[in-house]
């Protein structure tokens, strides 16, 4: 008796312990958040300040954010790149695994090692390369947008290991199964695998939605001073100057509040997807 | 089903082609129109050429995009032109960064500040200014903002501001006698019995921290080639003067009142006084209302001797690209000079209160009852221009103020603080060891290694004074350095191992010996007893001389 409620006693005390730090941290992790949310409903002034909770509150930061500023302009271009890197990504990644995963051809593991190596050297290298490129063809400053997708999308086969390693797990014999009753490649790949590949499908579509809103270097080299090319990380970079950041600020905030909306609702939609439990027990005995 | 996948893929691929030859056939109509345009047309603005071709893109600071347009717009109706102009949002600082990234893709026309101008020379960005509409710019404009605009002789910009610089912002409300504006020590005293802050970005920013070291009378000019290239400098930041610099930044660095921000909203939280400038007048004017006050900025007193606070003045500059097109390149001028001229700089200063650098406008009543511009203005008189200096400089120099406030006491030991500041002066020596192959440098027996070839070994290179030369080696040349060992030692040419390996330069001195020249084969090594000695080097006369004198 006396034993069991130590060892209960114990326990609480653990717990208790636990969740102390689990609290402490999950605090320090929200604050930037908190305070970014608290600060863009601040009305009082638009420049820093040094307290968290707003004297006035209010819309008037987004209000001006969409009417004063090229903010929408920056919002909108970032959302179609992002649409159409969501798309195009996943579908050539998944293309790519497929193809990686299930056939069997020539130069295939030489091709897998090419892309090892050319993926060790960091994507900025080929940044002035791809600079003077895509200047050629006309798709630089005012036409930063379809030059973005192309870079985003153009490289992003290289990203296949994860997917790869998904694919992977299915076992053949379903392929094989489905073969037999007079599938082509293409049918197996719609049909049978890509059903059961959903949530690394969710996966790709999600990172691929989420790179270009916080995409900074290609983006701002890219577009080079137009603003009607910015993505919203270069356009509310460029409130950060000493003349501007003052009378920016907590529209700054508000941006990046809106930029995190998209992101949360695609996320909150397909997080079912995403959890899902993968592909254990596919197989029929 | 295979078959119609090859034909997909073919037409896929045809398809990106085509687009490529598009996006190829744009451009080079582009490129043919403005051949001809520069083939049947002459360089006079005043001909009637077609000038709805010509299209300029202006970069400017977002605050100012909109005047910009309109003015643009006025100048085409003005002089009867439609040109189509462009204008882009680009801030000051990074409109240089821009330019120097790919001058081709960058603006015709841009605003920058006045510290970019060597870079920008350097990268080929900005066109020479006619001699013609330099006159005008040199009559119209302030000094200061002509020589900011000049490099080696020539006009390479036009002056949009004389503005760049910082003063102090206070609360009335808290600072109600204003005679401790005056001196340092009574202003800590008032604004801390008061509970509030003061906020001077020292410890982190060497734009600011500068105005000690320039109060005790300091100097670190750095001096460029024709192409912008660092070639030397002359820095006095070493030296008595710095020591007691140091030690009024330390009186306040490590006072409890002291803040290190340069932002008027420091006004919201606790600040009672904040060194800014004039991009922060809205800001403060905001913060306080009827409260604010501007003024110049204080003195300090250090062993009895009182030291008025100096600072940096600046300019915004307007600048022309380099344009391969005669007609275009001669509106480019036109409009820059427009763009700068007394009726756009009043404008500017009515719109956006930016401090004009036209002595027409700045001797308006309106330019002269702005309480920011006036505290401006009786600040300039401590301030000293803005010249071009090493970007890695800025990084050197801003450390002081941090190793300062490290020292964490507002009267520290003169040896800490000159440790710092020898550290700071071995800082800039590899600044300039790598900017740099010209020069004189000892090398010897002394706490630093043999090495006459790059800075990272750390050898003494001999400081030039002004002396106007241009040949890099004449001059009278100075240093300071610890002799530790017999072996003595040698002053040779920069990257050589002797004053004689290197008849590049044409003088043709082949050794140096102490008090006179050396005679061919003879001995450029001087042997003193280890301590601290005054090296002397005078190339200016015919028979150049060394000087050695024990400190």
């Amino acid at each position: 008796m006396k034993k069991a409620s130590s060892i209960r006693r114990n326990r609480i005390m653990g717990n208790t312990a636990i969740y102390i730090i689990l609290i402490v941290m999950s605090i320090v992790w929200l604050i930037p958040f908190v305070f970014i949310l608290l600060q863009s409903f601040r009305c009082e002034n638009t420049w820093m300040v040094g307290y968290i909770i707003p004297q006035q509150w209010g819309l008037d930061n987004y209000i001006n954010l969409f009417t004063q500023t090229s903010f929408l302009q920056w919002y909108k271009n970032t959302l179609i790149i992002a649409c159409f890197n969501a798309v195009l990504q996943t579908l050539m990644v998944m293309m790519m695994s497929y193809a990686l995963s299930r056939l069997r051809f020539r130069g295939r593991k030489f091709l897998m090692n090419a892309m090892l190596v050319l993926g060790m050297f960091p994507g900025f290298l080929t940044m002035i390369i791809l600079y003077y490129v895509l200047k050629g063809m006309g798709l630089t400053q005012g036409g930063a947008v379809p030059g973005l997708i192309l870079v985003y999308f153009a490289s992003s086969g290289m990203g296949y290991y994860v997917f790869k390693g998904f694919l992977d797990t299915i076992p053949k014999s379903l392929d094989e199964a489905a073969r037999v009753d007079g599938a082509t490649r293409f049918q197996v790949m719609r049909k049978v695998v890509l059903p059961l590949s959903k949530p690394i499908v969710i996966y790709t579509v999600l990172t691929a939605f989420m790179a270009p809103w916080a995409d900074y270097i290609f983006a701002s080299y890219i577009a080079f001073g137009t603003s009607s090319g910015y993505n919203v990380a270069v356009g509310l970079y460029s409130w950060l100057t000493k003349d501007m950041i003052n009378s920016n600020y907590t529209l700054f905030c508000a941006g990046g509040v809106c930029i995190a909306i998209p992101i949360t609702i695609l996320f909150m939609c397909l997080q079912k997807y995403y959890v899902e439990g993968v592909t254990g027990g596919a197989v029929k005995g | 089903m295979k078959t119609n996948w090859r034909r997909l893929l073919a037409v896929l691929l045809s398809v990106m082609m085509l687009l490529t030859l598009v996006a190829c056939g744009d451009s080079s109509t582009n490129d043919s129109s403005s051949n001809n345009d520069s083939s049947d047309s002459t360089a006079n603005t005043d001909s009637d050429v077609d000038t709805s071709s010509i299209s300029i893109t202006v970069w400017c600071p977002e605050a100012a995009v909109e005047l910009t347009t309109s003015q643009l717009a006025a100048y085409n109706e003005a002089n009867g032109t439609s040109i189509q102009f462009t204008v882009e949002a680009v801030g000051e600082g990074e409109a240089a960064t821009n330019m120097i990234t790919d001058v081709t893709a960058g603006a015709d026309i841009y605003f920058f500040a006045q510290d970019q101008l060597a870079r920008l020379v350097q990268a080929g960005a900005l066109t020479q200014v006619s001699s013609s509409l330099a006159d005008t710019i040199t009559s119209e404009n302030d000094a200061g903002s002509v020589a900011a605009a000049t490099v080696s002789g020539s006009i390479y910009a036009f002056p949009l501001t004389s503005d760049n610089g910082y003063f102090v912002y206070y609360d009335k409300s808290v600072i109600t006698d204003e005679s401790v504006l005056e001196d340092q020590t009574a202003l800590i005293e008032a604004v801390s019995a008061a509970g509030k802050t003061i906020a001077f970005e020292l410890t982190d920013n060497g734009w600011y921290a500068a105005a000690y070291f320039f109060a005790t009378g300091c100097v670190s000019d750095w001096s460029t080639d024709d192409d912008g290239t660092f070639t030397g400098y002359t820095d006095t930041f070493n030296s008595e003067a710095g020591i007691i610099a140091a030690k009024g930044m330390a009186e306040l660095v490590n006072s409890s009142v002291f803040v290190n921000s340069s932002s008027a909203a420091s006004f919201s939280s606790d600040a009672a006084v904040v060194v800014t400038g004039t991009w922060d007048y809205t800001t403060a004017s905001e913060a306080l209302g009827d409260n604010l006050g501007c003024t110049d900025l204080w003195s300090f007193t250090v062993d009895g001797e009182t030291y008025h606070l100096g600072s940096y003045s600046g300019n915004k500059l307007l600048g022309v690209k380099p344009q391969t097109d005669a007609t275009k390149a001669a509106y480019c001028q036109s409009i820059a000079a427009y763009l700068s001229d007394e009726e756009c700089q009043q404008e500017r200063f009515d719109t956006l209160a930016w401090g004009p650098s036209n002595v027409n406008v700045q001797a308006s009543d309106a330019v002269q009852e702005n309480i920011a511009l006036a505290a401006f203005a009786a600040q300039s008189e401590y301030a000293t221009p803005q010249g071009q200096y090493p970007n890695a400089w800025w990084d050197t120099f801003k450390a002081i103020g941090a190793s300062i406030q490290a020292l964490g006491t507002t009267s520290p030991a003169d040896s800490d603080l000159q440790s710092i500041l020898d550290t700071y002066t071995a800082g800039i020596e590899s600044i300039l060891s790598s900017a740099s192959t010209q020069g004189w440098v000892i090398v010897g027996d002394m706490d630093v290694s043999w090495s006459c070839t790059g800075g990272e070994n750390g050898e003494y290179v001999l400081t030039e004074n002004q002396v106007e030369s241009d040949d890099p080696y004449v001059g009278i040349w100075e240093y300071d350095i610890t002799v530790t060992g017999e072996s003595g030692f040698r002053v040779v040419m920069y990257g050589a191992w002797d004053a004689g390996d290197y008849d590049a330069s044409g003088i043709g001195y082949t050794h140096l010996t102490e008090g006179s020249v050396g005679t061919e084969g003879g001995d450029n090594n001087i042997v003193v007893d280890p301590g601290s000695y005054h090296v002397t080097l005078d190339t200016t006369g015919d028979t150049p001389a060394i000087t050695v004198v024990a400190n």
